[in-house]
């Protein structure tokens, strides 16, 4: 579902599917990374199939938590179903694409 | 149905006998996931009927459910200008309207009726 890697940055590895079945536990999986920010945030979605507004939500939610301790949030890796729905949501206006 | 668990399971049973390209699939299920969200918070529906036809025009998506009046057609919010300005909920009615060919709702003797093609 999510692994979290730290490195040079903070690397959040989401797997499958980000929607309303799971987007609470992953949220809960990754708060305690969060709430300890100290780097910049890389969301890895190569392994990500699917996403719909609740995973836009936990999306969100790691950007907030990275804005306000000062870091920056990029993401990697996405399908072309997935950059298109960051694409139509306006995500790609505030995130960083490698 | 009761549930967005069954609703996914019927939009997978679909999309393998039907066949469908991974593109449609994503469509049809992320509209489905977020009409079921909606009406089982919104319409307070306690259940619900999804059928769903491959048609020359597209994909159709047929929603009924009993309940409180609720028309995701009127929803009006848009994509996210920037972090600082969002708030949570809306998006999954905004990517409902963004990937749907057409749109059409109606409400009848307290009855929903939901019809989409994409």
């Amino acid at each position: 579902m999510v692994d979290v890697v730290e490195n040079g940055v903070v690397r959040i590895a989401f797997k499958d599917r980000l929607d309303a079945t799971n987007a609470t536990e992953v949220l809960k999986t990754i708060s305690p990374t969060l709430e300890g920010l100290e780097k910049d945030l890389l969301l890895d979605m190569s392994a990500l199939e699917y996403i719909s507004s609740a995973g836009l939500q936990v999306v969100l939610h790691c950007v907030k938590a990275a804005q306000k301790v000062g870091r920056e949030t990029q993401v990697s890796g996405m399908n072309a179903n997935v950059s298109e729905i960051l694409n139509i949501s306006g995500f790609l206006t505030f995130l960083k694409e490698v | 149905m009761h549930s967005l668990d069954e609703a996914l399971d019927v939009v997978n049973r679909f999309c393998r006998k039907t066949n469908l390209e991974e593109s449609h699939c994503f469509k049809l299920r992320l509209v489905s996931e977020e009409l079921v969200v909606n009406l089982l918070k919104h319409a307070k529906a306690e259940s619900f009927s999804l059928v769903l036809e491959k048609r020359e025009e597209g994909l159709s998506l047929l929603l009924s459910y009993a309940g409180e009046r609720f028309d995701p057609s009127a929803s009006d919010l848009g994509p996210l200008d920037s972090v600082e300005e969002s708030t949570p909920g809306g998006l999954g009615l905004f990517l409902v309207k963004s990937v749907a060919k057409c749109l059409n709702y109606r409400y009848e003797s307290g009855v929903n009726f939901v019809e989409i093609v994409i």
